[in-house]
């Protein structure tokens, strides 16, 4: 028998002895239907054609919610006493709580907390709690006052523990200019959850939680890793 | 010579004189593959490589939110510091660095090439109310800085018209750059250079995140 008889999948030597192999001729690779930018993956014990890797970031979790009240004076922040948190304001009572209000994504879920104490009965979103992961907290805070040179100070914060999530950002009142962005960063160990809120840190003068326009407000978080 | 004596990797012929050569007995493919397991060129072979998530993106975060004092005054064109005693570094191959080497003060972050967006707020300190200046990322490759828009904005706490405004730019730098963040000269008014504060350790952060 000559090396003639040699082959290598479905390639057979030439009249030189020469033989052309084609990655498809290998035993453990089918790359039938492959087209440009696929990629050669591993599936099953065998190596097949695969839409190329993606470095594309997909976040795995988010949530947002945001009000949709427009006129009133609400109620007033404090500094001091019982958790103060940001809350949205919406005209709906929690237990119909609309989607129209609210978008949740993956490990991550809105709660209205309470409010001085007490829980409210509309839907009002004042907590963000998250499930293992790394996130990033966003938020844009609209507060009412009667004086231009009213502020109150927000600050990502650990419901429970107090923890510090990102630095303070200031808000002064009335006028629409003076809604506010404010940004934290907060880390979940596996296993554990964590809940985040906006805290009320500093005051000067009063500032209440009516918002002023649609939907001039936002806490969220969404989740880098 | 008959066809016996020929191999290809660990492959030889069978009876009838069939190869069945297997991916890894090429000679430039080093692959003991997982499941999902991709084949990827690296350093002259071709090895199995387990893709990365899609579902993280890289990133780097300062702003403790800390009661700590500026560390020097205020100056057009001088860099800002922003201050983390455990600075959240998740971009491989980028690092923090301080020029002035000011604890746990950081003005400067190598990256590698790539595209990010970048986001910061700067709170500086002033000799009046009226006081305000603005600021940019900037990149610097071998000596060259780029400006990226969209400057921030820095007004002295009392300034009821001059909300913080916070700069953004998506930085898209095709080798490894120094990202800082610049004073910009143009309308700085009545920055501070002595009695600094505590409100940028209060009210500064960074933000960067590798979105390509």
């Amino acid at each position: 028998m000559s090396h003639n008889k040699t082959t290598i999948g479905t390639a057979t030597p030439d009249a030189t002895g020469a033989i052309t192999v084609a990655l498809n001729d290998l035993s453990n690779v089918d790359v039938s239907g492959a087209s440009d930018g696929s990629a050669l993956r591993y599936v099953g014990s065998e190596w097949a054609h695969a839409p190329s890797v993606s470095s594309t970031y997909e976040t795995a979790g988010y949530a947002a919610g945001w009000s949709t009240y427009t006129t009133g004076g609400g109620n007033s922040y404090t500094a001091t006493g019982a958790l103060n948190s940001y809350r949205t304001f919406d005209v709906t009572n929690w237990e119909n709580t609309s989607s129209s209000v609210q978008i949740t994504f993956g490990g991550l879920d809105l709660d209205r907390g309470t409010e001085g104490g007490t829980t409210p009965s509309a839907t009002r979103f004042s907590r963000i709690i998250l499930d293992e992961g790394k996130y990033l907290l966003i938020a844009t805070t609209y507060a009412r006052s009667s004086s231009s040179a009213n502020w109150v100070e927000w600050q990502w914060r650990d419901t429970n523990t107090s923890a510090i999530l990102g630095p303070r950002w200031r808000q002064y009142g009335t006028a629409q200019k003076n809604i506010a962005q404010g940004f934290g960063y907060v880390e979940v160990s596996a296993g554990t959850t964590r809940t985040c809120d906006i805290r009320c840190v500093a005051i000067n003068g009063s500032m209440a939680d009516a918002p002023h326009n649609f939907q001039d407000d936002i806490i969220s978080a969404i989740q880098v890793g | 010579m008959s066809h016996n004596k020929l191999s290809i990797g660990t492959a030889t012929p069978d009876a009838t004189g069939a190869i069945a050569v297997a991916l890894n007995d090429l000679s430039d493919v080093n692959a003991s593959p997982s499941e999902n397991d991709y084949l990827v060129y690296s350093s002259g072979s071709w090895d199995a490589s387990t893709p990365s998530t899609t579902t993280t993106a890289e990133h780097i975060w300062l702003g403790e939110g800390a009661s700590q004092t500026y560390p020097e005054g205020w100056i057009a064109n001088r860099h800002v510091y922003f201050y983390s005693a455990s600075p959240v570094n998740q971009i491989s191959s980028a690092s923090l660095a301080s020029s002035d080497s000011f604890a746990n003060w950081y003005d400067e972050i190598s990256i590698p090439a790539g595209t990010y967006l970048a986001q910061c707020r700067v709170e500086g300190d002033f000799t009046s109310s009226s006081g305000v200046f603005r600021y940019q990322f900037t990149t610097e490759i071998s000596g060259t800085t780029t400006t990226h828009a969209a400057s921030g904005v820095s007004a002295d706490l009392g300034n009821t018209n001059q909300n913080p405004a916070h700069a953004q730019a998506l930085v898209k730098i095709a080798s490894t750059a120094t990202l800082r963040v610049n004073i910009i000269s143009s309308g700085a008014t009545n920055l501070a250079t002595t009695g600094m504060t505590t409100n940028h350790g209060l009210y500064g952060y960074l933000w960067l995140m590798k979105v390509g």
